[in-house]
């Protein structure tokens, strides 16, 4: 399995005949989004779709990037999660196919300064959410801006 | 006959054109993504080693920074370690040293675990296991059908999320 995975990292043309051959698995197990979500998706959604799909091409140069990642990974230590006062914006997906949902949950939960929001459809890619999620961002960062500037006024 | 005998040179002049349309589609896609990773990003050497970056923009700076990409999926396929034999619980993960902590803490609370991808762990190692819902119900299976080995991976990857999705969604009812 490993060698397999391995062959396919290397090789951008099994990647590239695997994303034309197998679309949906690809869909669903690399950009970690439910494949039934697409159908439901409006053109622009699903055109940034395929813009992200190909930007996983050229995969061969992504490999040893992925390995550490991997090596990285497998070593990690325990978070002080209680320790972060920064403010902080987690958005996750229910349907997320990385699981990122429950964990984001439970971050919320122990950072302080945190503000949590949770969808119900859309994927890791947040298919269908877009000016949604874009606009969150653009606002905490705002606000978060907003306050850090006041906050050196009074100083 | 001779029916018979042209049918093979046609057969061949298809089949070389279907593969010579193959490759080009496929060259003019890796040619555009050479294209696009070739340019717009630098190269700043770190005391860590050199970090490959990109500024796009105006304003005020904002550092955006990607976590892992796909080789973690790759690690959680590889791995789906059993806690309890006979049991037919799983505990999916993704990497050793989680492994030795999760099958000690099991010892102590035998229930049953919920977790889909490695990534988890990369964000949130300190979960401790107690806080975990159920349900990880599927043995890894090296089972080879007539299917291909790639389409054999991915795909019982997907049975497995999907079996994960069904069982975390009837132990926490919205």
């Amino acid at each position: 399995m490993r060698l397999l995975a391995d062959t396919v990292l290397k090789s951008d043309f099994a990647f590239w005949l695997m994303m034309h051959l197998a679309r949906r698995t690809v869909i669903e197990n690399i950009l970690g989004t439910p494949s039934e979500v697409v159908d439901r998706v409006s053109v622009a959604e699903r055109a940034r779709l395929q813009t992200m799909l190909m930007n996983i091409l050229p995969v061969s140069c992504r490999r040893a990037g992925l390995l550490n990642d991997e090596a990285v990974v497998s070593r990690l230590g325990p978070f002080d999660l209680e320790k972060i006062e920064a403010p902080t914006l987690l958005i996750s997906l229910e349907d997320d196919r990385y699981g990122t949902f429950p964990g984001t949950q439970y971050t919320a939960g122990k950072i302080r300064n945190a503000h949590f929001i949770g969808l119900p459809t859309g994927g890791h890619l947040w298919l269908g959410h877009n000016e949604e999620v874009i606009t969150t961002v653009h606002d905490f960062l705002q606000g978060t801006l907003r306050t850090k500037s006041r906050d050196t006024e009074s100083v | 006959m001779q029916t018979s005998s042209l049918l093979l040179p046609i057969g061949a002049i298809a089949s070389f054109g279907f593969l010579a349309a193959i490759y080009l589609a496929y060259r003019r896609d890796i040619r555009k993504a050479q294209a696009r990773v070739s340019t717009g990003s630098a190269v700043v050497k770190t005391e860590r080693g050199r970090i490959e970056y990109a500024s796009i923009g105006e304003g005020l700076p904002l550092l955006i920074v990607h976590g892992a990409g796909g080789g973690s999926i790759r690690h959680s396929i590889s791995r789906l370690v059993l806690i309890k034999p006979g049991s037919g619980v799983f505990l999916f993960l993704g990497s050793a040293t989680f492994e030795h902590r999760y099958r000690a803490m099991a010892r102590l609370r035998p229930r049953l675990i919920y977790m889909r991808a490695s990534l988890t762990h990369f964000a949130f190692p300190s979960r401790p296991l107690w806080e975990f819902r159920r349900v990880v119900l599927r043995p890894y299976s090296s089972r080879s059908g007539t299917r291909s080995a790639v389409w054999h991976w991915f795909s019982s990857y997907q049975q497995r999320l999907r079996l994960m999705d069904r069982e975390y969604t009837r132990a926490h009812p919205r």
